[in-house]
């Protein structure tokens, strides 16, 4: 365990020093985060006039969605698909098949160091800017369910993410499909609208997806109130649905990577 | 001379494409999805009672198709500048532009024709006939607005391209333009009178975002007067600017050495 | 210590369309296609050993080193090396070997070599005491002091390479891996590198290397181990090797006189140079150098001349030739 720790904090401070090379790339995120956030104050401003609620939401509940989602984006971003699918694609994988560490312990430490960079480059300055400069509220309902539900979203994201990755090897240049799928991950996640706005039909089989754990979950936890497909849960049973689908990616990516490895084993990819 | 150099590289970039023909299927899939994102978003609103005061689901969505139809025109000739720029400049390669008997500027765009863009024509189609279906035709001077302003639509995306590839040169290997691009361009995609008086201003002539598609769709619905057409203005000094600027980097990069 | 019997691995491929209607076919079915890497590859390395794998592009080195490693399981046969099976306890066994890929790169990119080195000290759970003095003594061997501390990208290839052996090497591993150590480096560069794994391997270490690079072989392999086609051409000592093609020596010449086509047992011309320079194999166990010489000198003159060991490309060149001639003749019986 000991040993394990060292490990995961050697690869994620090497990670932090390599993007820390790169804050300016990250810092980024203080003019693009602020300005969408400005478009969505604006575009839900008009729309609320004359209604009360949206879909359960209130206006101010609005502004909070699209702020936490965003936080909650910054927080978990990685591109751990894109990396593997690098390393597989230029047969640079095969010198982490050297090391004496599964290759997706490697990742996590990686995205668990260049997060910790985000966390005050990214997270932190956007955070101060939407409670201060666009007064949103942004106080957890919950602070210990909001922080275990972040750290779930956290999980979810680096997984999901991985498994389309290890699908490269299986098909090395289908670079397109992949993307094609994080895309409609981020609309089923609700990063780009709460997904109770979604018909009931497609709300049900939202529900059942893995992607809502990442962005909409969360971030309706750490608002206070769960609500999608009419199932409305307490924060205890949402961070605990989550918590099983956590396990449920988990056990998948496992078999997936075992798989991935035999493949890799087999035919050297 | 140029015709020729430009047909040219059109047909060897289609004859790649064509080479790949999977890869580009799937490449234009993408960007459709993408180009459906807001739109979905725009209908969700919608169909859940709420609406942009003053403008119906359709003349709304119209704004959208507009935006992606200039996407599809511009951004196979410039915005692929953008990409070569930032590949180019990050792996040191840039010099190969410089290296040829052409304006630095035309490499720099045709290299980074990108047919896959041409997708976003489909896109644009389908939701501007939609969006037309839900409301009245407009007449020949609302289309002959139209056509105007969507001129200055796609000069104005050209510019932005410029700007973008011009900042790459300092901001080495930054793909957050691209996120930049998207941030600033989202006023763009909705009516522009949700924004305040002040912003609405900003948007029309500081920084014309609004150019790209909340004007000249405004026009094909005949809410526009031919003073409307002075907005054709800021896009064209939008573009000097934008050329000024990208040659200014790129002389700034050529004598740092690189 | 390392042991292997009757390795064989054989790849089932589909051959895979780019074009759509191919794509959409081999959805349904795919065309396989049966590849022999290696076949029945039987070899020990005793430890200490510097071994050389040898061989044209494709001729099954790589997968023998990735089977070796732990990498790539074989078809069928038997692989027994620091008394591991390396692809079935691949986790035990690679924290005690090391590998070095000249063109797969493990240094992070944009920080220095030491962060890098310091990461996997941690992943091959290296014990600091023990990673200080490795480094000091890997860093000084290398004469790299200063620069494990700039950014990897601002290093020479030459500085480069050198801190991928300081990352291969920082767990001491019993057993190294190189594949093409040294390609793309200056003269320079080469010897460090060349010294260096001289050095190590005195020190007790294994090292396996796969190249091109015929003067690596001339340099640090004691042993040479050819295949093509996936099997085993050669297997033996580089002393051996040369003389298996009997005591011959290469000779230039510049002569007084011109020499005409001469048909002398044990002289083969191998090169002429306009009228009076040219190139001599001799077999010396047939004429000796010493009546070569004296008789040359009588009936030419002799103005200038150089003797030299035959020169290893002609021995691989021999080598490769020999089983494509074998083959065509195989192939028209």
């Amino acid at each position: 365990m000991k040993r394990l720790t060292a490990v995961i904090s050697a690869i994620g401070f090497a990670t932090y020093k390599e993007w820390a090379a790169f804050r300016s790339h990250m810092a980024a995120s203080l003019l693009v985060g602020p300005v969408m956030f400005l478009v969505q104050v604006f575009i839900w401003k008009a729309v609320y006039q004359g209604h009360e609620t949206l879909n359960g939401l209130t206006y101010q509940q609005m502004l909070t969605y699209y702020g936490v989602a965003s936080l909650i984006h910054y927080i978990s971003f990685d591109f751990a698909d894109w990396n593997l699918q690098m390393l597989v694609r230029s047969g640079k994988f095969v010198t982490f098949a050297l090391r004496p560490l599964p290759h997706w312990l490697f990742a996590l430490a990686q995205k668990i160091g260049h997060r910790s960079l985000a966390l005050w480059v990214e997270v932190l300055p956007v955070l101060l800017l939407f409670i201060f400069v666009f007064g949103v509220n942004l106080q957890p309902a919950a602070p210990g369910w909001a922080v275990l539900s972040i750290t779930f979203s956290f999980l979810m994201n680096f997984m999901v993410n991985y498994c389309v990755g290890l699908t490269a090897f299986w098909l090395i240049r289908a670079e397109g499909i992949r993307r094609v799928f994080l895309l409609l991950k981020d609309i089923c996640a609700g990063v780009f609208i709460p997904l109770s706005f979604f018909p009931d039909a497609m709300q049900k089989v939202l529900f059942f997806l893995p992607f809502q754990f990442i962005t909409y979950l969360p971030t309706r936890v750490y608002g206070g109130e769960y609500e999608l497909a009419g199932i409305h849960l307490s924060l205890a049973q949402a961070v605990g649905l989550q918590a099983v689908a956590v396990s449920v990616t988990a056990l998948t990516m496992t078999v997936l990577y075992n798989a991935a490895m035999r493949r890799f084993t087999g035919v050297g990819v | 001379m140029r015709e020729t150099l430009f047909g040219a590289v059109l047909r060897t970039k289609f004859a790649e494409q064509m080479a790949y023909r999977s890869h580009f299927f799937i490449s234009v899939v993408m960007l459709v999805i993408g180009d459906l994102v807001v739109p979905l978003v725009t209908l969700l609103v919608y169909k859940s009672g709420a609406s942009f005061p003053g403008w119906t689901m359709h003349e709304a969505l119209l704004i959208q198709a507009v935006f992606a139809l200039s996407k599809g025109i511009a951004f196979p000739f410039f915005f692929g500048m953008v990409g070569t720029t930032l590949g180019h400049v990050r792996e040191g390669t840039f010099d190969l532009l410089l290296l040829r008997p052409r304006p630095v500027m035309l490499m720099a765009m045709i290299t980074g024709f990108d047919p896959d863009d041409f997708g976003r024509l489909f896109s644009g189609t389908v939701l501007f006939v939609y969006a037309l279906n839900g409301m009245v035709m407009p007449g020949g001077w609302a289309w002959l607005q139209f056509g105007l302003l969507f001129l200055a639509s796609v000069t104005m995306l050209g510019a932005v391209s410029l700007f973008l590839s011009g900042m790459l040169f300092r901001w080495v290997g930054s793909s957050r333009v691209f996120d930049i691009f998207d941030a600033f361009t989202s006023f763009g995609m909705y009516p522009g009178t949700i924004f305040s008086k002040s912003l609405q201003n900003v948007l029309t002539y500081v920084l014309p975002v609004g150019l790209i598609a909340f004007v000249p769709a405004e026009a094909l619905l005949g809410r526009t007067s031919w003073g409307g057409l002075w907005a054709l203005l800021p896009a064209a000094g939008f573009l000097l600017l934008g050329i000024l600027y990208w040659n200014r980097m790129l002389r700034g990069y050529t004598s740092a050495g690189g | 210590m390392i042991e292997v019997r009757n390795l064989t691995k054989t790849y089932m491929t589909h051959e895979r369309g780019h074009t759509l209607r191919e794509v959409t076919r081999n959805l349904i079915k795919r065309p396989m296609k049966e590849i022999k890497a290696v076949h029945d590859l039987s070899f020990t390395v005793p430890q200490g050993e510097m071994l050389a794998f040898l061989g044209p592009n494709g001729a099954g080195k790589s997968t023998t080193l990735k089977i070796l490693t732990g990498v790539l399981h074989p078809t069928t046969g038997e692989v027994k090396a620091l008394g591991f099976v390396p692809w079935k306890q691949r986790r035990q066994y690679v924290g005690r070997i090391g590998a070095v890929f000249g063109q797969k790169s493990q240094l992070l990119w944009d920080i220095p070599p030491v962060d890098a080195f310091y990461m996997n000290k941690a992943i091959y759970g290296v014990p600091e005491r023990q990673y200080q003095s490795t480094l000091n003594d890997l860093t000084e061997l290398l004469g790299v002091g200063d620069i494990i501390r700039k950014p990897t990208r601002q290093l020479s290839l030459g500085e480069r390479m050198k801190c991928e052996f300081i990352m291969a090497m920082l767990h001491r591993p019993e057993i190294v891996f190189l594949d093409e150590p040294t390609i793309g480096l200056d003269m320079i560069a080469k010897e460090n590198i060349r010294h260096f794994i001289r050095s190590m391997n005195g020190q007790g270490v294994t090292f396996i290397l796969t190249t091109h690079d015929l003067e690596d072989v001339e340099l640090l392999a004691e042993r040479v181990i050819v295949i093509n086609h996936g099997e085993i051409v050669v297997d033996d000592s580089l002393a051996m090797l040369r003389s298996r093609l009997g005591d011959k020596k290469s000779v230039r010449l510049t002569m007084e006189t011109v020499v005409p086509d001469i048909r002398i047992q044990g002289i083969t011309v191998t090169e002429r140079k306009g009228p009076l320079e040219l190139a001599l194999e001799i077999d010396t166990s047939v004429l000796p150098l010493k009546r070569f010489i004296r008789e040359f000198n009588e009936v030419y003159g002799i103005v200038d001349m150089a003797i030299d060991a035959i020169p290893i490309e002609s021995i691989m060149k021999e080598l490769y030739m020999a089983e494509a001639a074998e083959e065509s003749a195989a192939a028209k019986s």
